[in-house]
């Protein structure tokens, strides 16, 4: 590995010491970073892993000094290429940030100026450090657009933001951080709002060009995966503290805190090809309790409602058992969402049907049925968006039994305090509002709302995507949990594979609103056929990762954290 | 090690989630907390004292604000009248405090006019949507492309003259400005997916405006009062000045500076005063208005 190659390096081309990072908010202080040592070789590729509030990011955006206004950074030394940033006025950190040190920044949606096209921003960049001008720097910036992996980089050149995808965007911004040819490049969970797909491709790009110009990489991520996939030395952080630093393969293969085998532990185990495929486990136990019949559904827009429009789900039938668990698998844009979203009743599809107990859940006049969302709740994806911040959590569990006239308040009450329980959610947070508490919790309370009307099937739309991996492994195990006491069925909206592997019987995978492939679960991840399925299964991250979590899966003590 | 007293949430906004900047105050005032504390208090003070005019003019003053004495006409503001004394010898300061209740009385009743009828409006245009939408806010937009005041005069020339016919002309005008606002929030709130997820477990039209749509609308709405409070009292009196209004010799802020508009070279007092206890009130409005949009918290 490179490591060995550049051991020879005496000086680090990135050396911190004693970094402390205080935020201050009024009166009130926090301690994100709390005497962090660190230190990055030319060509190196280190990353960061750790949860959200570990202070990872924060690290990051430290060295760099892009740290928010009032925020107070202290360290020992911080040197960069035999430069002494701490003592580095504003006007001087200019001229390091984008020409020595590129950064990629976590949000390819905001980052880009939407009023100018992808070309002219790389170009500015060449532009702002005096590296190149007019046609040079377009060439220049062309050539860049090529490297990344965009293709057509000619018609691209001229385009704005939203004309291009996600991971395009993602792509433009490496393009940029690398434009000035910089020695170090700091990027901040680039790849955490992608597809696994485009995942894999985006990191395939940073890797490559990388480590083609040695350029030296401060990788931050929540994915020990990844991490365990592309880096050279992987450095584990927990609350403001390096926990653990050392070798990708010491890190994952021989960790030696418990925190580090925690979050080993928590990752979700990677689905193994061509394992146990005729197993069989699952004869058709159950007759269906819900099926979806030749689901379609066209969004048009306008005034003009045009003929066209987009084809959003195109043809989707399944079956749901009783007390099973169906992932629907696909990335964005594949209709999985909207396909959700009819089975719900949030969505009226253009034709098509769903059948419960083998009766129509529509009137004839194509109304739903008035006490179908009895039956059948719905859990949101980013539970900070589903649950109004201005109510107290215990009003928003008991909305839906007030809405529904079920009991007195007293015996609501009661069952807010069962549903809290029933979640592992604390009692003393019932008071509180949104805002207080931490996503593993809101998505719990998101759920007892969900389970208050006693449905028998939750249809959970990418619940753990917004979640870290440990409190997405709580969040999973609750849900396995619950399913079993109240004998759910779950429709399961992923794109993550390793987690459907954790939790689903049957799958159906989705692309451009079509069923691609479908069934048991040992089959269609033991031994996926259609060459799409087999590409998703390919991108999970973690691959090296294999043999540590299935060692230390058996052992799956979990000391740390709250959810 | 320094205590940790905030654990994982940063300060968020409500709505977004997003760390919320500090916004509103300036780098200067945001190095001295304190600043904006006794920038807060100071507004509070002033709105306390003005609100305790119009309940309780005798209280502060023992002047009678109709008598006057032709031998101290006209006379500067010294100890023994405050703000002075117009062209009739009338004590100014007395004035201004008994003409704070009818001022006072008719801007509160032209913003809760505004305030009822834009949330009605608001609320139906943004959460009817379609043909309703489209028809209700083109009439604003026809509203808004007419001066206010101009709106209040043919108002006021169909329903007659007086202070409450004013108020309640100027509540009007200022409608469609509410409006939008309310419908903006509106459309913000009911797209959420906390109203879609009420809306899927049952619950109805009418509660979730009342439950989730309003009070979310409610505090970017109320900021606008704060806001609109200041024009409400200068269309006020402007049209008192134009006549519409109170009848002289009853006091009223705007009619005291138009009356002292023929004396402004000889006695500035006589619309400065009134003029500066205006800018003041409205200054002192806005600044809690501010407060109240930034911290929704605080209505907890």
């Amino acid at each position: 590995m490179a490591t060995e190659l550049l051991e020879t390096a005496t000086t680090p081309l990135l050396e911190i010491t004693g970094l402390n990072v205080i935020y201050r908010s009024g009166t009130k202080t926090f301690q994100a970073v709390r005497n962090l040592d660190l230190s990055v070789r030319g060509g190196e590729f280190v990353a960061i892993v750790g949860q959200s509030g570990s202070g990872k990011s924060t690290t990051a955006h430290s060295i760099i000094d892009i740290l928010p206004h009032g925020t107070s950074r202290n360290a020992t030394a911080l040197r960069f290429n035999g430069h002494d940033l701490l003592g580095y006025s504003e006007r001087e950190m200019q001229k390091i940030r984008g020409k020595a040190i590129g950064f990629v920044p976590q949000d390819p949606t905001v980052s880009l100026d939407p009023v100018k096209t992808i070309g002219s921003q790389i170009v500015e960049a060449l532009v702002a450090h005096g590296l190149a001008t007019g046609t040079v720097a377009a060439d220049r910036a062309l050539s860049l657009l090529d490297e990344v992996g965009i293709d057509r980089p000619q018609q691209r050149f001229a385009q704005y933001p939203h004309e291009i995808s996600g991971g395009m965007r993602q792509r433009v911004l490496i393009a940029i951080a690398l434009s000035c040819g910089p020695s170090l490049i700091i990027a901040d969970e680039p790849t955490s709002g992608l597809d696994v797909t485009v995942q894999r491709k985006v990191l395939d790009r940073i890797e490559k060009l990388t480590r083609e110009r040695q350029t030296a990489v401060l990788f931050i991520t929540h994915d020990l995966g990844i991490a365990a996939d592309r880096a050279d030395r992987i450095v584990v952080m927990n609350e403001g503290r390096i926990v653990e630093q050392g070798s990708a393969l010491d890190i994952t293969r021989r960790p030696q805190e418990n925190y580090t085998r925690a979050l080993l532990a928590d990752i979700p185990p990677r689905p193994r090809i061509g394992a146990a495929t005729s197993s069989g486990t699952l004869v058709e136990a159950e007759k269906p309790l819900m099926e979806a019949k030749a689901l379609h559904k066209q969004f048009t827009s306008g005034w003009f409602r045009r003929s066209g429009g987009i084809k959003a789900v195109d043809d989707v039938s399944f079956v749901l058992e009783k007390g099973r668990t169906l992932a629907l698998v696909g990335e964005s844009g594949s209709g999985k969402t909207t396909t959700a979203r009819i089975l719900a009743g949030l969505t009226r599809p253009t034709s098509g049907e769903i059948l419960l107990d083998g009766k129509s859940v529509r009137t004839p006049s194509g109304r739903l049925k008035p006490d179908y969302h009895r039956d059948i709740q719905f859990v949101y994806q980013n539970p900070f968006s589903s649950l109004d911040p201005r109510w107290k959590i215990e009003d928003i569990i008991r909305d839906p039994l007030k809405v529904n006239r079920i009991g007195d308040a007293a015996s609501q009450r009661q069952r807010v305090a069962e549903l809290a329980e029933a979640v592992s959610l604390p009692s003393n947070l019932l008071q509180r509002r949104a805002a207080e508490l931490s996503g593993g919790q809101l998505q719990r309370v998101a759920i007892a709302r969900a389970l208050s009307l006693r449905p028998r099937i939750l249809v959970l739309d990418e619940p753990t995507s917004a979640l870290d991996v440990t409190v997405q492994a709580r969040i999973l195990s609750l849900l396995q949990d619950v399913q079993r006491e109240y004998g759910l069925s779950y429709l399961f909206v992923t794109h993550d594979l390793a987690v459907v592997n954790a939790i689903a019987d049957r799958i159906v995978v989705m692309k451009s609103g079509k069923v691609v492939e479908s069934g048991t679960k040992q089959d269609v991840l033991g031994n996926p056929q259609a060459a799409y399925t087999q590409e998703l299964v390919a991108a999970i991250p973690g691959k090296k990762l294999q043999p540590t979590i299935t060692a230390t899966h058996a052992a799956t003590a979990d000391p740390l954290l709250p959810a | 090690m320094t205590n940790i007293t905030e654990p994982h949430v940063a300060p968020a906004d409500h709505i977004t989630g997003r760390p919320r900047p500090d916004a509103g105050s300036t780098p200067f005032v945001r190095r001295f907390p304190i600043l904006q504390n006794l920038r807060l208090g100071l507004a509070i003070a002033i709105v306390i004292l003005v609100v305790s005019w119009a309940f309780f003019p005798s209280f502060f003053t023992s002047t009678d604000p109709f008598a006057g004495d032709v031998l101290t006409r006209l006379k500067p503001p010294s100890a023994s009248h405050w703000f002075g004394t117009d062209n009739l010898g009338r004590d100014l300061y007395a004035r201004v405090i008994y003409g704070t209740s009818l001022s006072l009385k008719a801007t509160v009743i032209a913003l809760a006019l505004a305030f009822v009828a834009s949330s009605i409006i608001g609320v139906a245009a943004g959460y009817l949507g379609g043909i309703v939408d489209e028809i209700i806010m083109r009439v604003m937009d026809v509203l808004l492309a007419i001066p206010n005041l101009l709106i209040s005069l043919m108002l006021i020339s169909a329903i007659g003259f007086g202070t409450i016919n004013i108020a309640i002309a100027v509540g009007i005008a200022s409608i469609a400005s509410f409006a939008r606002v309310m419908r903006a929030e509106v459309l913000r709130v009911s797209t959420s997916h906390y109203v879609e997820a009420a809306r899927s477990y049952g619950a109805g039209w009418f509660g979730i405006c009342l439950r989730h749509v309003f009070p979310h609308a409610r505090g970017p709405v109320s900021a606008l009062v704060a806001i609109e409070f200041g024009s409400a009292i200068l269309s006020i009196s402007a049209l008192s000045f134009l006549g519409y209004g109170a009848v002289p010799p009853t006091p009223e802020w705007g009619n005291l500076v138009a009356e002292g508009r023929n004396y402004l070279a000889t006695a500035w007092w006589l619309t400065s005063i009134p003029g500066l206890v205006i800018i003041l009130t409205v200054l002192a409005v806005n600044a809690i208005g501010r407060q109240l949009n930034r911290s929704p918290e605080a209505s907890r």
